[in-house]
């Protein structure tokens, strides 16, 4: 369990706006969960790394908290995604797409023969 | 826009930093328990299904601290924890603190008010255009003799024609009395050739100034008035609604049309009113101008020279036999000799913040290095570099800014106050004190930077990698780096040597003080009082007897009233003012090729015993011979010994040249040829201020030449301001418009003419030489502690082994006094040396011996003391506890 490496630094704000895009609103664990399940558990979230993340969408005004009740009835802060965020999110997927194809026709192998 | 929400949110966020803290706590707790009871769900036992989770989850607190950084502005936080942690150790160290902000203050105050002075006085005093080229122009004769150049109207216009002038302006000064009011007033009014407010170029500040127009020749000027600030503010209480409104002035009406701003004060007049530029050739005005840029002033001396000269050809009996033109720059008048006492004390001043300066130093080096310890602790706990740089640097800041606040506050009380106490007619009324603020920001600045420097020095030696040998040496308590003790040193010594210069130039000026207290007078200042009395200027006593008969009934009425001893006429100022009623002289049957100046009183015989003058030789003239216009003379002793030095000059003949009236308003008595028969010699009275020798005189009855005004001077039982009022009384009984002005008593003179100046610059340096005093004892005291404190453990041992109280004083007072002597010497040396330059204010010599023994044994008395104290308190060590200690 403790081989699993951390979150990149940058990443995390994208997979946590994806997260909230996809599930509406979430508590802090929730999305922790939903980010590692995702990853097929090749991913662990730590709250040293979730929780000040969290703050800094939340400054930069992409998501909004308030206090909620949790499914099995513990109060719990509930984030969900702004408008702003959404945009966020948007224009962050499409830069994610370009570097990925980028850098994947760089490490193909097609491309080293030619 | 997105950044600038961002930064809102976490300054906020500094705000609010509990109750963020106790929803971030909820926050994760409540993660945690989900987590727990997603592993129990998994089919964990509930310890393990904890520890799995913490596990997992990571250092709670680091969470925190992640989440706390992102939160607020980490180095705003420990800024704010460092000024506190400043602020506490300034309360902790209350006399270091105290030290430290009061020279700082002082520094700053004392150099920027220096400056200030200096600015207002001699730098920028008027508001005229182009004043530092203004002069007043003066005519000389062979002797060296100055004379107010004088011209008629005439020949004034062909006057501002000169090539090197950028324009010219006439001017005559006189008393006008203020009627139709219930007692006539007295009012100094200035006519002004019609062109001088274009000159001067200042605008009105209520209503207008006169202008050419006003005074359109051939006809008589307007009859219009501008009211000076002054005269506004007293006179109208600064209401605005007075354009319009007539000014009763000599019986007639004038019309107010304006008032000049509050600096504009030329000559100190009342009011201001067009000058008639007369066709009589006896009607004279005197001239200012203006020189043009570019001219130096031989040139322009020379071309009018030669203009005057032509003129002088019209009227020669108006100008002095071969003249030669002089031009007298503006500030030259107003300030004279004091502008280098101005400058000195303006060194002084600076000399004062540089103290201050090194003193802080002192103080921050001496407390750095005993902390060098506590800094060193702090890079063992993990303190970064940066991090004790930026605590010292914010230290160092507050202090610094302590400081200089107070300078600034200093600063602006003090001016006031030394503004105020700047003896009267030592700088132009014009002058308009006010902060300057360059000058603020300079010496702040410096006092700021040098707070900075040094209480950063701890952190530039800590940084060095010896880390472990400073915290080994300090905590053996061996004696401190030599690089340090070194810097102390020097910045004492320097302090001394400059504490000596300023207390070198203070006792001078004492010296001075003293001496010209203790003048012998020769005249008793005690119960006179003299006040002058102006004849109007509308033309009434203008034949010779009827202004005689018109004076001597004044005297006569006075000399009647309760408490009045003697009244006398006399027509220039008392002693110790120096007159310009000069005259040369001619002795009957001397062989004397060149024609010498003398001083020339006119007055009446009483004028002696009403000041307790001695007669030494001869007799008084009588009254009657007053009243007649006798041709008789009384000289002083030096012009006895000038001019009789073995023979007896009562009985001798001399030809004063001054007795020929030049201009209309000297009335000559018939058969007045200027030759005067000595009949008495009486002793000398200072007539050239108290430092200057007496320059010889020669008494005359008044009447031989009288002048439109005289000076009454009264000798009074009991105080004699107190019969004032009832000479006023009198001399309404005898002409109910008549005006008296100049009410002094002959006291009140010789304070402010005699030693006015030297008492201000005297205790200015005082001040300053003792300030200087004071702060270099308090830097050394503060470098005795810090040695002893350092040497306490050693101190302890030495006590342990039966070294006495005496020798432990004198190995802690054995460095510091070689530092006090070397200060001392170079002190001494450099005040010897810069002698020619503290004789700008004062004629004593500093090379005195009695007086540098003086100032070393008032600087080593107060070193002593300073370094006595601390050594005391190292004697009385317990050297148990001296030695527990570490």
């Amino acid at each position: 369990m403790s081989e699993k490496p951390d979150v990149w630094q940058g990443t995390l704000s994208v997979m946590v706006l994806k997260t909230l895009e996809t599930l509406g609103p979430l508590h802090g664990y929730g999305i922790a969960r939903r980010i590692e399940q995702t990853s097929g558990d090749l991913l662990s979230v730590n709250y040293g790394t979730l929780y000040p993340s969290l703050l800094k969408l939340e400054q930069e005004g992409y998501i909004a908290s308030e206090w909620g009740v949790s499914d099995n009835n513990r109060k719990a802060k509930y984030y969900r995604l702004t408008r702003a965020g959404r945009k966020q999110l948007q224009r962050e997927t499409r830069d994610w797409e370009q570097a990925t194809t980028i850098l994947a026709r760089f490490l193909s192998p097609g491309e080293k023969s030619s | 826009m997105r950044l600038v929400r961002t930064w809102c949110l976490r300054f906020a966020g500094l705000f609010r930093k509990e109750q963020g803290d106790r929803e971030l706590t909820e926050e994760l707790e409540s993660h945690l328990q989900m987590h727990i009871e997603d592993n129990l769900r998994s089919g964990m036992n509930p310890p393990e299904a904890r520890r799995q989770a913490l596990i997992k989850l990571g250092g709670i607190e680091q969470a925190k601290e992640n989440y706390r950084d992102r939160r607020g502005i980490p180095w705003f936080e420990t800024l704010f924890q460092d000024i506190r942690f400043g602020l506490r150790m300034l309360r902790k160290n209350p006399w270091f603190t105290a030290v430290a902000v009061l020279t700082l203050a002082l520094g700053i105050g004392a150099t920027t008010i220096g400056f200030s002075v200096i600015y207002a006085v001699l730098i920028n005093p008027y508001p005229y255009a182009g004043a530092d080229r203004i002069v007043h122009l003066h005519v000389f004769d062979k002797t060296s003799f100055l004379y107010d150049l004088s011209l008629s109207g005439e020949q004034f216009r062909e006057f501002q024609q000169a090539n090197a002038l950028d324009g010219a302006i006439a001017m005559d000064r006189w008393h006008m009395s203020r009627t139709g009011i219930d007692l006539p007033e007295s009012v100094t009014a200035g006519k002004l050739s019609p062109n001088a407010f274009h000159f001067f170029g200042v605008p009105a500040l209520l209503g207008r100034e006169f202008s050419p127009e006003d005074a359109q020749d051939p006809s008589d000027p307007q009859k219009v008035v501008v009211l000076s600030y002054g005269y506004w503010k007293a006179h109208y209480g600064s209401q605005s609604n007075i354009l319009g409104q007539s000014l009763h002035l000599d019986h007639e009406n004038y019309e107010i049309i304006g008032v000049t701003p509050k600096r504009f004060a030329w000559w100190d007049c009342d009011v201001y009113l067009p000058l008639k530029l007369s066709q009589d050739p006896k009607r004279v005005a005197m001239i200012f101008a203006r020189i043009k840029p570019g001219i130096s002033y031989p040139v322009a001396e020379q071309e009018l020279q030669g203009l005057v000269e032509t003129l002088a050809r019209q009227t020669p009996d108006n100008f002095p036999p071969d003249f030669k033109i002089h031009l007298l720059p503006l500030n030259d008048i107003a300030v004279g000799k004091f502008s280098g006492t101005l400058v000195a004390l303006f060194l002084a001043v600076s000399l004062l913040l540089v103290i201050g300066c090194a003193n802080v130093s002192i103080l921050l080096l001496a407390r750095g290095t005993v902390r060098n310890r506590e800094l060193a602790i702090r890079f063992a706990m993990g303190a970064s570099r940066g991090r004790i740089v930026r605590q010292l640097l914010v230290e160092s800041t507050t202090l610094s800014l302590a400081g200089s606040l107070f300078g600034v506050f200093l600063a602006y009380h003090g001016l006031d106050f030394v503004s105020q106490h700047l003896p009267q007619g030592t700088f132009p009324r014009e002058a308009s004190f006010q902060l300057s603020i360059p000058v603020l920001f300079f010496s702040t600045a410096l006092a700021v930077l040098t707070g900075i420097l040094f209480g950063l020095w701890p952190a530039l030696q800590s940084s060095d990698p010896q880390l472990s040998q400073i915290m080994q040496s300090s905590s053996l308590k061996l004696t401190g780096s030599t690089g340090s003790s070194r810097s102390h040193t020097v910045l004492i010594a320097s302090q001394v040597a400059l504490t000596v210069v300023l207390l070198t130039a203070a006792g001078a000026s004492v010296k001075t003080l003293y001496s010209l207290v203790h003048t012998k007078l020769g005249y008793d200042p005690r119960n006179v009082v003299s006040m002058y009395v102006p004849l109007s200027d509308d033309g009434s006593h203008s034949m010779w007897q009827d202004r005689v008969n018109y004076y001597d009934q004044i005297r006569q009425k006075i000399s009647s009233t309760p408490g009045v001893v003697s009244v006398a006429i006399a027509t220039t100022f008392l002693p110790p003012v120096s007159t310009n009623n000069k005259s040369s002289v001619e002795i009957q049957g001397s062989t004397l090729q060149e024609r010498q100046v003398i001083t020339l009183h006119e007055i009446s015989p009483e004028y002696f015993s009403a000041l307790h003058i001695q007669l030494l030789q001869g007799s008084l003239w009588t009254e009657s011979e007053t009243l007649h216009a006798a041709h008789v003379a009384i000289i002083d002793g030096s012009m006895a010994r000038r001019y009789w030095p073995d023979s007896n000059p009562v009985g001798q003949r001399i030809h004063l040249d001054a007795l020929k009236p030049r201009v209309t308003w000297m009335l000559a008595a018939p058969g007045n040829d200027g030759w005067v028969q000595v009949v008495g010699v009486v002793a000398d009275t200072p007539n050239n201020g108290l430092r200057d020798p007496v320059s010889p005189t020669v008494y005359v009855p008044y009447t031989l030449v009288v002048p439109d005004g005289f000076l009454l001077v009264i000798r009074t039982q009991g105080n004699p301001l107190s019969v004032v009022h009832a000479v006023r009384e009198q001399i309404h009984t005898v002409d109910a418009g008549q005006v008296v002005n100049e009410v002094r008593t002959a006291e009140q003179l010789l304070d402010s003419e005699g030693w006015g100046r030297e008492r201000f610059t005297a205790s200015l340096f005082i001040a300053f030489g003792f300030l200087g005093l004071a702060l270099a004892a308090a830097g050394l005291y503060s470098v005795v502690s810090y040695v002893v404190s350092q040497k306490a453990h050693e101190i302890g041992i030495r006590m342990a082994l039966g070294a006495r109280g005496s020798d432990i004083v004198r190995m802690v007072m054995k460095s510091s006094l070689a530092t006090v002597a070397a200060g001392l010497c170079v002190g001494l040396l450099t005040s010897i040396a810069l002698s020619k330059l503290l004789a700008h204010w004062t004629e004593d010599s500093v090379r005195d011996p009695m007086l540098l023994i003086a100032i070393a044994l008032i600087v080593l008395s107060a070193t002593s003391f300073a370094s006595l104290l601390p050594a005391w308190r190292a004697m009385r060590v317990d050297p148990a506890i001296a030695l527990r200690h570490e």
